[in-house]
């Protein structure tokens, strides 16, 4: 102990000072813990205590213990992944959270490294994954949109919707006017009743500016008590009164600008030739969200109505009828009390006695509600919804079989690195970490790709794929969906290659023996399973869109496409002749007749009750009267007997017409000329026409009746389209002389009932989307598939051309195998496509047929793309020269 | 490595420095371990529980990691001597029969 013992100078070397830096020096580059410092001192300290008596300075002695240390490397190495166990085995979970962090930004980091290395690969991969999750994403954005409607309102699991089945399985979203205050009287339980009636047009008049409003219904105050719709000014009592009328604010301020709404008055009006009758605004609500059920501007007081009628007529009028139970009543007590109630109230009402009562939560209304019976608005279908996750999941698996595949194809070509790697030492789990991790890495990767897809479709995307799009929300969805979506997406597409390649014996592995065999075949199958999905969509596609085609383009049995509507609204009850004549008069008018109404709009019922030579349950017939060239201005075709006469006095209010769906509900073999009805009703057949739609195709065509009769409501006339703009503008003119002061109100027939099919153009919207999409995903990972078998045959290409293959031989060598896998993924779609397509087509009671040519077709297009894209992938890897492929490796 | 290290704890507890001693002294200063290489494989070994490890901290004097043989390690110490064994044993006859003089050892 020579120089530690002298005093210190700054030049003289200091045993302990140097431990210290050694030991500094060491923590610092090395991420080791204090405990594992200790020991190395330790171990330090004792090589110089072991040298403490050969008489080396000291400075010579510390190097030499330094060197005797060794290489601190594999120290690091192997204590950092100790310490990442011992981390995840013992401490608490933040330290795992952020362990976990460090993990994920590891796999992120061997990920990047990855995609950077083979750029091409990750392009294909992480495009297709990206896009097929912004898909899922705008899906699932989209369908919880749908599933939230009316979940807003602070009560919305006490409030429901009693809803009525009549008789011949037909489900009524209203129930009688009579049914809610009865309610109320005689069943304990409720907070709330309230009833409003479907949603009619008015025209509304405030001074000298007149308004047709489609949103105005009539309704009780407790309304604006049950739901959460907020009143701005003024109070809902005021509606206990008649003719009052609460508006929207938004109708407000376009009706009285900036004037105080309430205590002004609204002229209101069914038809212009009803005396007006005067309304006082009692209140202003904040415009009704778009995410409730409810589409109204205006409510006026139900006691208006109700002053008009007495209790026979409330029970013949219908309305929607909510009620709110009281948090301690259990819906099945109420419906059983309902049960009773219904039996008690009906017993003697005739065939009412036959309706049954449906509580309908609010809930589920916008879902779930009836599509046949004309509700509030046009509701949402589930069974769509259900379509859409279905797609968005066939698109997702496409999109990871994609993943799978291209990611096993590359790590054939990383078999030796894993060979390797095992050699000197990785452990199998490693191993797996690490496949895995590459998985996170590329589906974080993706997800990001998607958010920035989402970002640039945002702006075309229209208000019905998600009328509550609120970013937080999307947001706070996106959270909750994305790191469970991120973990079962990596697992998915990660498992293959993390199990099946780290099992690999290093010793077969490193002696060149790519095992192929069942990787093959498993590949094969992933790339058969693709072009199934892919031709499911592409079929599915084509299906919704003719059965569009279908629907809005076939001839109905009239004359759907010319038929310009006007609604007159009986505007004129001794004017319509005039009005007709000077509308003929037109040079582009073939026809013109008014109506009570048109076929896609709502008419009235008619039963009678004694009927000739039939004695059956009655039958409702939907009934329209019109002028003597009605018929032949909607385009309807006689099937038998003559259409009304107008020089026979006697048609008027006796002769009838009938379409052949009465004749048969009636069961008569030879229809003209029998009565039905009685007395004054009495009517007699005196001609049939032949069927046609008078609501959309998801309906049968019901039994009709057609009178002789003078209606104004509408007025229709049957308009050349050439020159339409010419046209429009001399009925507009026509229209301003005959009805002045009333904005000109028309309507193409045809787009009104094209208005019907809504759900299902989004529909073929988004199958169109989602075809494209699923075929762009498996066309790039058969671009990848493609390359990356010519990759590995570059040997095999090179000896056959230098052999003298020419370069389409080679093309045809590569690709022929694909082709054949595309061709039975195909072929294996058809059964699918046919039981999906037919299940969808049934809601439809008029279906398109579908033809062996539709599959012929799609699967030519299928084929023609994947050719083109097999072709031209293989064409790049056989023009590689032979010398070449032979020199690599 | 890992089975010498067993055998030596086998013996007695020991520490880093020492096992390092042992393996020279025994092997007559043929076999030369770095404190580099042998550390990590005792991480390894404790994370495997074939050892484990304390701190002796004597009153006067720095404190030591010392290591020590698990059950687990036990087994797997008599496991590795079985297959050692059994390796020697085929070597050994296998080299009786044949000449060990290297062949480029006369140019």
């Amino acid at each position: 102990m020579s120089g530690s013992k002298s005093p210190k100078s700054p030049f003289q070397f200091d045993i302990e000072n140097a431990i210290a830096n050694w030991r500094q020096f060491v923590s610092r580059t090395r991420s080791l813990e204090p405990e594992d410092l200790d020991e190395l001192e330790d171990h330090l300290r004792s090589e110089l205590e072991a040298t403490a008596g050969d008489g080396l300075p000291d400075d010579e002695r510390f190097r030499r213990a330094a060197r005797r240390i060794g290489s601190l490397d594999g120290l690091d190495a192997s204590y950092q992944q100790v310490m990442r166990d011992k981390r995840w085995a013992l401490e608490q979970w933040p330290v795992r959270l952020s362990a976990g962090l460090d993990l994920l930004g590891s796999y992120v980091r061997a990920a990047w490294s990855n995609m950077v290395r083979h750029k091409g690969h990750a392009l294909l991969n992480l495009t297709g994954l990206g896009m097929a999750l912004a898909a899922c994403i705008l899906i699932l954005v989209h369908v919880s949109s749908e599933l939230g409607f009316d979940r807003y309102h602070e009560d919305a699991d006490r409030i429901y919707r009693i809803e009525m089945l009549v008789p011949k399985d037909q489900h009524w979203g209203m129930t009688y006017l009579t049914v809610g205050p009865q309610l109320a009287d005689n069943i304990p339980g409720m907070e709330h009743v309230a009833r409003v009636t479907s949603p009619q047009s008015m025209i509304m008049r405030v001074d000298d500016v007149g308004f047709i409003e489609d949103r105005f219904m009539f309704g009780d105050p407790s309304l604006f008590d049950m739901f959460d719709f907020p009143v701005v000014l003024g109070d809902a009592s005021g509606l206990e009164r008649p003719q009052t009328l609460m508006l929207s604010a938004s109708s407000a301020s376009r009706f009285f600008g900036k004037k105080n709404p309430i205590g002004q008055t609204i002229e209101v009006g069914i038809r212009s030739s009803d005396p007006p009758v005067d309304y006082e605004v009692v209140g202003v609500f904040e415009d009704i969200r778009e995410d409730s059920h409810f589409v109204v501007d205006f409510v006026a007081s139900q006691a208006t109505r109700l002053a008009t009628m007495d209790e026979e007529v409330q029970w013949h009028n219908l309305a929607f009828t909510y009620v709110t139970l009281h948090p301690d009543v259990s819906v099945n007590d109420f419906k059983a009390q309902l049960d009773l109630f219904w039996t008690d109230v009906f017993k003697d009402r005739g065939y009412q006695a036959e309706t049954r009562p449906v509580v309908q939560p609010l809930t589920r209304i916008h879902l779930h509600g009836q599509i046949t019976s004309r509700d509030i608005q046009p509701q949402g279908r589930f069974s769509y919804i259900l379509i859409f996750i279905g797609a968005a999941v066939l698109l997702l698996l496409v999109a990871c079989v994609n993943y799978i595949n291209l990611t096993v194809a590359r790590y054939m070509a990383r078999v030796r690195e894993v060979g390797v790697r095992k050699v000197i030492g990785a452990t199998r789990r490693q191993l797996v970490v690490q496949f895995y991790g590459e998985a996170v890495g590329y589906t974080t990767g993706a997800f990001l790709l998607a958010g920035l897809i989402i970002l640039a479709a945002y702006p075309f995307l229209d208000v019905s794929f998600s009328v509550a799009w609120q970013w937080k929300e999307s947001l706070q969805l996106l959270g909750l969906f994305l790191i469970p979506a991120i973990g079962l997406i990596a697992l998915t597409s990660g498992s293959y290659p993390a199990l099946f390649l780290s099992a690999f014996s290093p010793n077969a592995v490193l002696k060149g023996a790519t095992p192929s065999g069942h990787r093959a075949l498993l590949r094969k199958g992933l790339l058969v399973f693709q072009f199934l999905i892919t031709s499911v969509l592409i079929v599915a596609t084509v299906v919704v869109h003719r059965q569009l085609e279908f629907a809005q383009d076939t001839r109905f049995g009239f004359e759907q496409e010319q038929i310009l509507l006007l609604q007159t609204r009986g505007a004129l009850p001794d004017g319509s002749d005039a009005m007709r004549s000077a509308l003929s008069a037109i040079p582009g008018i073939e026809a013109v007749s008014s109506a009570s109404g048109f076929p896609g709009y709502p008419s009235a019922l008619r039963w009678f009750d004694e009927v000739e030579e039939y004695d059956g349950e009655g039958v409702v017939l939907e009934m329209f009267w019109g002028d003597a060239t009605y018929v032949s201005t909607l385009g309807l075709v006689l099937a038998e007997g003559r259409f009304f006469d107008p020089d026979r006095p006697g048609d008027r209010g006796y002769a009838v017409l009938l379409n052949e769906a009465a004749v048969r509900a009636y069961g008569w073999q030879e229809a003209i000329g029998k009565r039905l009805g009685t007395g004054d009703q009495q009517r007699e057949v005196v001609g049939v026409v032949r069927d046609f739609h008078t609501t959309s195709m998801f309906e049968e065509i019901g039994p009709v009746i057609i009178e002789l009769g003078t209606s104004s409501a509408w007025m229709g006339a049957k308009v050349s389209t050439q020159g339409l703009r010419e046209t429009m503008a001399a009925v507009q003119s026509v229209w301003a002389t005959f009805i002045p002061g009333r904005p000109f109100e028309y309507s193409f027939l045809d787009d009104d009932f094209k208005a019907m099919y809504q759900q299902e153009q989004r529909l073929a919207r988004l199958f169109t989307g989602f075809s494209v999409l699923t075929i762009i995903v498996a066309i790039l990972g058969l671009i990848g598939l493609v390359a990356f078998d010519g990759r590995q045959r570059r040997k095999e290409i090179g000896i056959r051309k230098s052999m003298g293959a020419s370069t389409s031989d080679i093309v045809y060598l590569l690709s022929g195998r694909f082709f054949v896998l595309v061709l039975v993924g195909f072929a294996a779609s058809i059964p699918v496509s046919m039981i999906l397509t037919s299940w969808w087509l049934d809601r439809f009671a008029y279906q398109v047929s579908v033809s062996p040519v539709l599959f012929v077709l799609a699967g030519t297009l299928i084929l023609t793309v994947a050719l083109l894209t097999v072709g031209i992938q293989a064409a790049r890897s056989a023009q590689v020269a032979p010398v070449d492929c032979l020199r690599q490796d | 490595m890992p089975s010498i290290i067993l055998s030596i704890l086998a013996r007695a507890d020991s520490y880093g420095y020492d096992i390092i001693q042992q393996v020279h002294d025994l092997s007559g200063g043929e076999i030369e371990w770095s404190a580099g290489s042998l550390y990590p494989v005792l991480h390894r070994m404790k994370a495997n529980g074939h050892i484990e490890d304390y701190w002796v901290e004597p009153e006067s004097g720095r404190k030591r990691r010392f290591y020590r043989i698990t059950a687990k390690g036990e087994k797997a110490l008599i496991k590795e001597r079985e297959n050692w064994l059994a390796v020697h044993g085929l070597l050994a006859r296998l080299w009786s029969e044949i000449s060990l003089e290297t062949k480029g050892g006369a140019a």
